[in-house]
């Protein structure tokens, strides 16, 4: 059996570099599904060690204002083991240096540890209680500006400006991903600060009071039935709905993310696979075809059909042993870099790196099963002819006319050529265009994301939000409030908002979301319909299409509005029409309407505002110092900072996604060509001797490849669009629906991609093709 | 007075060919003038390894030579580019080999027209076709015709385009005897209707009896250079 190693180990030499090639694909899938693996493994047990070390609590309640001693009823509720109320407060913060807008979320933290939800210090100490002027800093929002212990930061609580000291940097499980109300990560404009918790509630007015509770529930607890309970226990309060830890801000974020990693690891690495599986099956078919002789004659000397089946799977699981390992290391070090990627936008106290033993066990299985289910059929069909009837050349192959043939017009002999070989094995070319579509769809698709993302931005900020600038209010205003703000140096022009935060039930479900009270005529807030072009407000209550999926009404149903504000009064409202909007679930009415509709006298939420050309900063100051101003926000800023974490994330992802699709371009175009080189050689070579150039013979040699890339190109860029709205779809739509866009120049730079791979193999081919040997491939006998 | 000899089509002066390096150099020829004359039918032959494969493929531009001089119509092939060789190919020299080397996947008349498109003023392929007899079986595959009927395909095939020279290395040496025969009738007929000078490389020793002239091979060497009293019709040559 050592010669025949011996021989395994030539062929592999002498077959290198499209074994090569065909490692890199296995490689690729490998690698692709190990950093997926590994990510979420990662991501998930650092959540699961913090959320456990933390204590991060199974039900959240918002609500206005509650005397602590309602706690005591709360944890006396059957199912709830724990329960904490603490005083959580969004204001306004100055950091030096800094002219953009920032808000904060101050939050109370008890002394000690051990609590729910409980602050974890990551650099310097926590608040001594009684200090009120010391506080510690989410750890992102930190050294994004740059703030460490011994810094200090201004803020604006209750009105009051309050100069603060850091003391430390930190985290809590409940905030891991600290959300702006974007919706994505803001460190710039949004950070968490906690507070000593006596101070805070001191400062804010909550002095006995509590805004904000969590509870951990017993093992077994009937959690939906503990949130009614709590729900009801906290109606009186100002209660907003209670939230299950899962559908809470930051702990939704990180399961999707782990989740779609482990969509992604399911996804790309059949992909690669499966063209690995394609393309060792084609080598495989050839070397058993032009060894068929080798093959008879090791049987006449007594070699079993099983070791020499052996021998051939041998070349197959060497491929994929060497893509297995290379896909191991480089998904480690892909997983790693993940990792590293997220641990800028994830905040865990120990980010651990986790690629488990199964993983690597399951990522090898994958590759053998690559490897030997694209290539024992075939070399089980080799190995099994006799010896004596594979000492003779095979059977010359039937060939017959094709569809050029029954053309009316003479078509050049070269062309027929290439035509009928295409046609003699239509499968071969089914897969190549397969691949090569799957390499076209895997660019393109990443640039669905980005195309689609910058469109949603420009949607965002150019069509549906006009103003310039627009102040959130810390309590509702009377709606003169708009037309002090109108009358500002620099104001152009301001209108309000009504924000009413609601819960609204059709027959058999419910939401806790907000209604917006538009002003009727409004110019600086646009609202969309399906094909996202501008609609009027419509008459009565509009909701968002998905809220309405989610609530499975359609226009015309009733809905049952509880306001969670106020009266609190529980209303019945027809749903009139539904609105495309593209950021998370709302109501929207006119102003008037809801006013009448709450029985109050209209008020304002939301100032929007229009400043004068070049005035903006003249305008901000102004608005900043209106009664009740919480904070300025510029949307042009907000444009900014998302564009910027989406070209982070966008760009590189494009990257890597362009590096596969050129490997399996490369591997199909390579292979395949080099294949019909060793496959054509004699009839190449002949032609030479005929008089044919170089050009014209590496003309015939690539035709069929072009053929390939040209059926696979076409549908790849329909698959590209396909399989962008594929990983679109995994965004939360209740956070963000996304257009599937493309721009032209991205299905250019998709086939540009994947040409210019498939042009760089088949020249390497092309070379190969003219140092055919004339004489020597004329001395043999096909 | 007596005809003037025919000037050589092609000329070589001084050939010698060697291969590998340092001790294991094998010299395949050793310092060979030959004249191909025009019009004439010369069979080259020799045993195995003596050379006369590597002489034919240096004549018709396959191969060069590591030294020594080839001359086509007084214009020195040597030192010549692969673009030059390529262009003498397609301009001026037919092939007929051993094992046919027809591309399976075109017919007998594609396989014909293949050489047709990239010549200058080819001769209809059905005519070409016609001369070998094979008329009838032009919309076939090589896979459906026997060896003889294939060699005679490759043969209309390496005279569609009118080539002055037909360079034939061991064409009936796939074949048996009687179909032997029969190519080599064909090439006989293309000689004699189109004037072309013909060289034919074989072992098979009576195959020199339709020869004008018999050039004998020996360890890279010409070992004789002889002109037949009288050319045998080829349908008369048996082995």
């Amino acid at each position: 059996m050592r010669a025949l190693r011996k021989k395994l180990l030539r062929d592999l030499w002498r077959l290198r570099v499209p074994c090569l090639t065909i490692a890199l694909l296995v490689g690729s899938g490998i690698a692709s599904f190990v950093t997926a693996v590994a990510s979420a493994a990662s991501m998930k047990a650092s959540r699961d060690a913090f959320y456990a070390e933390g204590r991060i609590g199974d039900v959240f309640a918002q609500l206005v204002r509650a005397p602590r001693s309602l706690l005591e009823r709360v944890r006396e509720l059957p199912g709830v083991a724990a329960v904490e109320g603490r005083v959580i407060d969004d204001c306004r913060v100055v950091v030096e240096g800094g002219s953009e807008p920032v808000v904060a979320r101050f939050v109370s933290a008890p002394p000690g540890e051990g609590h729910l939800d409980t602050l974890t210090i990551l650099r310097g100490r926590r608040p001594l209680p009684g200090s009120p002027d010391e506080v510690v800093l989410s750890e992102v929002f930190a050294s994004t500006w740059g703030l460490e212990p011994g810094s200090r930061l201004g803020a604006v609580v209750e009105g009051r400006a309050l100069s603060l000291r850091v003391v430390g940097t930190g985290v809590s499980p409940v905030y891991v991903f600290p959300m702006g109300r974007t919706g994505l990560s803001d460190p710039r404009h949004f950070g968490i600060v906690w507070m000593d918790d006596g101070s805070l509630a001191k400062g804010a007015g909550y002095d006995g009071a509590f805004d904000d509770l969590v509870a951990e529930l017993e093992p077994g607890a009937d959690r939906r039935e503990v949130m009614r309970r709590v729900d009801d226990l906290l109606e009186p309060y100002g209660g907003l709905g209670a939230v299950a830890r899962e559908d809470a801000p930051s702990p939704h974020v990180v399961d999707q993310k782990i989740q779609g990693m482990v969509r992604l690891s399911r996804t790309l690495p059949a992909i690669f696979l499966g063209v690995a599986a394609f393309l060792l099956n084609v080598l495989l078919v050839r070397l058993v075809t032009t060894q068929r002789e080798q093959t008879a004659t090791l049987k006449a000397l007594g070699y079993g059909t099983g070791e020499l089946v052996m021998h051939y799977l041998g070349f197959a699981t060497a491929i994929c042993a060497a893509g297995a390992v290379l896909g191991v290391g480089l998904g480690a070090l892909g997983a790693r870099a993940m990792v590293a990627l997220y641990a800028r936008y994830f905040v865990f106290p120990v980010f651990v790196f986790r690629m488990e033993a199964w993983a690597v066990g399951v990522a090898t299985l994958l590759a053998f099963a690559a490897g030997l289910g694209g290539t024992l059929r075939a070399v089980l069909r080799a190995v099994s002819i006799p010896a004596a009837e594979a000492m003779r050349p095979p059977a010359p192959a039937s060939q017959h006319r094709t569809f050029l043939d029954r053309l009316p017009v003479r078509v050049p002999a070269v062309v027929r050529m290439v035509a009928r070989d295409i046609e003699r094995r239509p499968g071969r070319l089914l897969l190549s265009s397969a691949s090569i579509a799957l390499a076209t769809g895997i660019v393109l698709a990443g640039s669905a994301l980005g195309d689609s993302m910058e469109e949603v931005l420009r949607l965002q900020f150019e069509v549906s939000r006009r103003e310039d600038v627009s102040v959130t209010l810390v309590h509702a205003r009377p709606w003169r409030a708009v037309r002090e703000a109108a009358h500002l140096p620099g104001v152009l022009a301001a209108e309000g908002l009504r924000v009413v935060p609601v819960r609204l039930r059709s027959a058999t479900r419910e939401r806790t979301s907000a209604i917006l009270g538009l002003p009727e005529a409004m110019r600086l807030r646009h609202l969309l319909d399906a094909e996202r072009h501008e609609i009027p407000l419509p008459a009565g209550l509009s909701l968002s299409r998905i809220l309405a999926e989610r609530l499975a009404v359609h226009p015309g149903d009733r809905l049952e509005v509880e306001v969670l504000e106020g009266e609190r009064q529980r209303l019945e409202i027809p749903v009139s029409g539904l609105v495309d909007d593209l950021f998370g679930m709302s109501g929207y009415m006119d102003a008037t309407t809801v006013s009448r509709m709450l029985g109050e006298a209209p008020q304002v939420d939301q100032i929007l505002v229009q400043a004068s050309p070049g005035a903006l900063d003249v305008a901000e100051l102004g608005l900043d110092r209106l009664p009740m101003t919480g904070y300025v926000s510029r949307p042009e800023l907000e444009r900014g900072l998302l564009h910027a974490e989406i070209a982070d994330v966008f760009t590189s992802m494009s990257v890597v996604l362009a590096l596969f699709a050129a490997v399996i371009a490369v591997g199909v175009v390579y292979n395949n060509a080099r294949i019909a080189l060793e496959t054509r050689s004699r009839d190449l070579a002949t032609m030479r001797i005929l008089g044919f150039t170089r050009a014209e013979l590496a003309a015939v040699l690539l035709g069929e490849q072009s053929v390939q890339i040209v059926l696979g190109v076409l549908p790849g860029l329909a698959l590209g669009r396909a399989l962008g709205q594929l990983w679109l779809s995994t965004i939360d739509p209740e956070m963000l629906r996304v257009p599937t866009i493309l721009h032209p120049s991205s299905y250019a730079a998709a086939a540009c991609v994947v040409g210019a791979a498939a042009v760089v193999s088949a020249l390497i081919v092309r070379r190969r093709s003219d140092r055919l040997d004339l004489v020597s491939v004329l001395k043999a006998r096909d | 007075m007596p005809d003037p000899a025919p000037a050589p089509v092609i000329a070589a002066r001084a050939l010698t060919k060697t291969y590998g390096m340092g001790d294991a150099t094998v010299s395949a020829l050793r310092g060979i003038d030959f004249d191909l004359l025009r019009g004439e039918v010369v069979v080259l032959l020799g045993p195995s390894g003596s050379g006369k494969s590597t002489l034919l493929n240096i004549l018709g531009g396959l191969d060069v030579p590591t030294s020594g001089a080839v001359s086509y119509a007084g214009a020195l092939l040597s030192p010549a580019t692969e673009d030059t060789l390529t262009r003498f190919r397609r301009e001026h020299i037919g092939f007929v080999f051993q094992f046919y080397n027809l591309i399976p996947s075109l017919t007998a008349a594609e396989n014909v027209e293949l050489v047709a498109d990239i010549s200058r003023s080819p001769m209809p392929v059905g005519t070409a076709l016609d001369l070998v007899g094979l008329g009838p079986r032009r919309g076939h595959f090589p896979s459906e015709m026997s060896g003889g009927e294939q060699q005679r395909v490759a043969i209309a095939r390496a005279i569609v385009k009118r080539p002055e020279i037909l360079l034939c290395d061991e064409p009936t040496g796939a074949l048996d005897a009687a179909t032997g025969r029969l190519v080599l009738e064909v090439l006989e007929r293309v000689h004699r209707d189109l004037a072309t000078t013909v060289a034919l490389v074989t072992h098979n020793a009576p195959i020199a009896a339709m020869a004008d002239r018999v050039v004998t091979l020996k360890d890279g060497s010409i070992a004789s250079d002889v002109r037949n009293a009288v050319r045998r019709p080829a349908s008369e040559v048996t082995w």
